[in-house]
């Protein structure tokens, strides 16, 4: 290996229309170093990677030395040239295609046979064995991808940036689709890297993951760099504070409401794998909680009492005038939000205007009597109405929503419900990919909401964030009600043991088949 | 925070203008005949169907449905009421009425396919236009039908206008009414709604089969329309008649910023000034004595730099 010197990057500013994205940051990485950085949605993190990525161009003065020439980054070829590769969020494999294909798939013209125009498949593969050995990590390479686990296709897409000599690696949010077995496993790996050389650059919204892996952090907010230090030097308070400035505190929950009105009331709902059996009541102004463990059916228990799924049994009753009425999904779907899982498939609609999306929960309101004329001014005064009191950063309501950065979308989606004013409000996983700042916003306003009368069922993997959020916790695992805990009875215990119960018994039913 | 404000965007949503005004000086300059009230006025009087139909196709492109029977649902609609009044001497409004009607049903028959049965859009959508000309075919025995008592309505006219065609008005009106539908009801915002996601539209609560299925329907009264008003321009019913429109409307409406794949679009400027950017190349071209087979040449090239307008475009607005 040629000596290297650090990194350094150079009063880098980026400027898109109206947005100052990045203002005159400047640090430097060096060898062997994980260096985090850490900012709420919207800081700029993304941006600056982009920018190293070859992906965006900074504005003029900004400087980029790399062995202590200055570089200019065109595009991603220019940046894998420079031994800059990128580890990204989503895992990006070709499906269809085999581990050492996948793991090669940048640059095929180099794997040919003496210039003839077949593939020289046995180097490859041996060059592919070379890569995945240096990370700890033997799959066959032969295996086609669709059939590796998430954990393992992060490991194809790492070694694809080893074998692009890669000497910079940049991990985006890299266990954010991990299992926690798996992401042990990255972390060990990227210790690996590090004593190796690399210079590898860490994004995080996990801030134990931050302060497990990283030696150093840079954090920024609003485009500027408000903190640079070595990790040993700070503590948890003190990182917040350099990512927001100010500490938003999320206001305790107060005592459980009495049990009033039953609004909702859901029996025996029972969709085609799951959910089996389901029953439970939905009070008034009640944040409910619905927890259980990645797969035990969750969100089909939501498709399915909201009709999005096929419910093949059950009833659900609701709370017209004063008394329980059955009603079909339709009818219920009227009083009804719903936050989905999926931002970007199913959450909102990229290409319109922040007003569009806001109003498009209920149309309707904005309409003139008789021939319907939409009243434009009107609907973008109620946009801006919501994007202030949930604290949307945009531009303006006319900004495409596709423009803004995930948290903000997330509370873009969350003021189109606020829009429709709903009685009950489902929402699953209301605050996943968002900042710590975004989300105690985003709890303040469900226990506002919830004092104004307006009922919550809420599904997360958190489990700190779904006890701090909820009056009361229904436990599913393998699509069944396995337990029931209210606020005071609060425990991951409590909560597990459901869990166990149930699994407990699948396993004594096997051992009785068998 | 308002720097910037005038950026590529600006540009982008003029360029239609822009494009039709070139097209304008180009012709100008190429002939003294091109930029006068008889050329102007019957370009776009002939070229009504095209402006209708382009409408029309918006419709089903804005919900993500590539229509390819827009050109025959006209032509089913035009030959029915031409049968009418030729052989059963049927009161004009009344045959007109019946054309409609008759495209207005293609329109839902296409509905029930493609929104009901999940059938692939393009796909029914061609086989409805072979099946529509087959029958036109066999009734009308392969012959022209000559309406000499339409002829009033094309001479009708306004002569404080230097003769402007009375009947163009409706097209304007047309394309009037289907503007204020998108940009001003609710309605229109569904359709973008469901063509953008459509996902995000039924979990918002919009009964997205029902959206698309009224693009549809009324996708094919546009081009009931558009037939009458064909078969009036013509003065007569022939077997080739709007053949190959489908293609013509679509390259127009996205020529006028209109989305293939949804969601994006615009009656006025989008699908009426990409119909007259097509209609006035032909004209010009004509007028300057350029070959006929050149037209759909020049059109080509001219769809190839509004596609990749069109994806700058995108790309401005997605990534900045």
């Amino acid at each position: 290996m040629e000596k290297k010197s650090p990194l350094q990057l150079k009063n880098i500013s980026m400027t898109f229309p109206g947005v100052k994205a990045l203002n005159n940051v400047s640090f430097t990485a060096h060898q062997g170093e994980v260096l985090g950085l850490v900012g709420v949605n919207g800081a700029g993190k993304s941006t600056m990677m982009n920018i190293l990525g070859g992906l965006l161009q900074p504005d003029k003065g900004s400087e980029i030395i790399i062995n202590g020439e200055s570089v200019k980054i065109k595009n991603p070829r220019v940046a894998e040239d420079l031994g800059i590769a990128f580890i990204q969020q989503e895992v990006a494999a070709f499906e269809t295609m085999n581990v050492y294909e996948n793991v090669l798939a940048s640059d095929f013209d180099k794997w040919r046979k003496n210039r003839s125009p077949f593939l020289n498949k046995k180097a490859m593969k041996e060059e592919v064995r070379k890569h995945l050995a240096t990370l700890d990590c033997y799959i066959d390479v032969d295996t086609p991808t669709h059939s590796l686990t998430v954990g393992e296709k992060q490991m194809v897409q790492i070694a694809r940036a080893l074998s692009q000599g890669g000497q910079i690696l940049l991990f985006d949010e890299p266990t954010a689709s991990l299992s926690d077995h798996e992401t042990q496993k990255l972390f060990e790996i990227i210790n690996n890297l590090r004593t190796q050389g690399y210079i590898i650059f860490y994004i995080s919204h996990y801030l134990d993951e931050i302060f497990e892996m990283c030696d150093r952090v840079v954090a920024l907010r609003d485009g500027q760099k408000t903190g640079e230090a070595p990790i040993s030097e700070i503590n948890k308070e003190k990182l917040v504070d350099m990512m927001i400035g100010h500490f938003v505190e999320t206001t305790e929950r107060k005592n459980s409401r009495d049990k009033d009105d039953i609004i909702l009331r859901a029996e025996n709902i029972t969709g085609v794998k799951f959910p089996r059996n389901i029953s439970f009541d939905l009070h008034k102004g009640e944040i409910l909680g619905v927890w259980g463990l990645l797969g035990s059916g969750r969100s089909e228990l939501f498709n399915t009492l909201l009709g999005f799924d096929k419910m093949v049994e059950g009833t659900i009753s609701f709370n017209q005038n004063g008394e329980l009425c059955e009603i079909n999904h339709k009818d219920l779907y009227q009083h009804v939000g719903y936050l989905t899982e999926g931002r970007h498939h199913n959450g909102v609609f990229l290409d319109m205007t922040i007003a569009e999306n806001i109003t498009s929960s209920d149309l309707d309101r904005f309409a003139s009597k008789g021939i319907g004329i939409l009243n434009n001014r009107k609907e973008k005064e109620e946009s801006r109405k919501y994007m202030k009191q949930v604290n949307v950063k945009a531009v303006d309501e006319n900004m495409i929503v596709s423009k803004l950065s995930g948290g903000n979308q997330q509370k873009v989606i969350i003021s189109k419900w606020m829009l429709k004013d709903p009685d009950i409000l489902f929402m699953d996983e209301p605050t996943k990919g968002v900042d710590v700042g975004a989300k105690a916003e985003i709890q303040n306003l469900i226990f506002d909401r919830s004092e104004k009368g307006v009922s919550f069922v809420v599904v997360s993997s958190e489990l700190e964030e779904i006890m701090n959020l909820c009056d009361r916790i229904i436990v599913i695992a393998e699509g069944k009600l396995v337990g029931e805990v209210n606020r005071d009875d609060f425990s991951k215990e409590a909560l597990m043991a459901g869990i166990v119960k149930q699994e407990e018994k699948v396993e004594n039913e096997q051992v009785q088949v068998g | 925070m308002k720097t910037n404000k005038f950026k590529l965007d600006n540009i982008f949503q003029y360029s239609t203008y822009i494009v039709l005004a070139l097209i304008f000086i180009v012709f100008t300059i190429g002939s003294d005949k091109f930029l006068t009230h008889k050329n102007v006025y019957t370009t776009m009087f002939n070229g009504g169907p095209l402006i209708l139909i382009t409408c029309a196709v918006t419709f089903s492109l804005l919900v993500g449905v590539i229509d390819l029977s827009v050109g025959a649902m006209g032509y089913a609609s035009g030959c029915l009421a031409g049968i009418l009044i030729k052989n059963y001497d049927a009161p004009i409004v009344l045959a007109f009425l019946a054309g409609i009607a008759l495209a207005t049903f293609i329109g839902w028959i296409n509905s029930v396919f493609i929104v009901k049965l999940k059938m692939n859009a393009m796909l029914v959508s061609m086989g409805m236009m072979l099946i529509i000309r087959a029958i036109a075919k066999i009734i009308t025995h392969d012959k022209t039908i000559s309406l000499f008592s339409l002829s009033f309505l094309r001479q009708a006219k306004i002569k404080a206008l230097g003769g402007f065609p009375i009947l163009l008005l409706v097209v304007f009106f047309i394309v009037l009414v289907c503007n204020i539908v998108l940009k001003q009801t609710p309605f229109g915002r569904k359709l973008l709604a469901v063509g953008s996601n459509e996902t995000v539209a039924k979990n918002v609560g919009i009964n997205t089969d029902r959206i698309k299925s009224a693009a549809l329907i009324i996708c094919g009264a546009i081009c009931g329309i558009a037939g009458c008003f064909w078969v009036i321009t013509l003065g007569s019913v022939v077997v080739t008649g709007l053949v190959s429109y489908e293609f013509l409307a679509i390259a127009a409406a996205v020529l006028g910023g209109t989305s293939l794949l949804g969601g994006r679009g615009s009656f006025y400027p989008g699908s009426f000034i990409g119909a007259l950017i097509l209609l006035f190349i032909a004209s010009g071209m004509a007028i300057m004595g350029i070959s006929p087979y050149a037209i759909p040449f020049v059109r080509g090239v001219i769809i190839f730099i509004a596609m990749y307008v069109d994806s700058l475009r995108h790309k401005a607005m997605m990534l900045a």
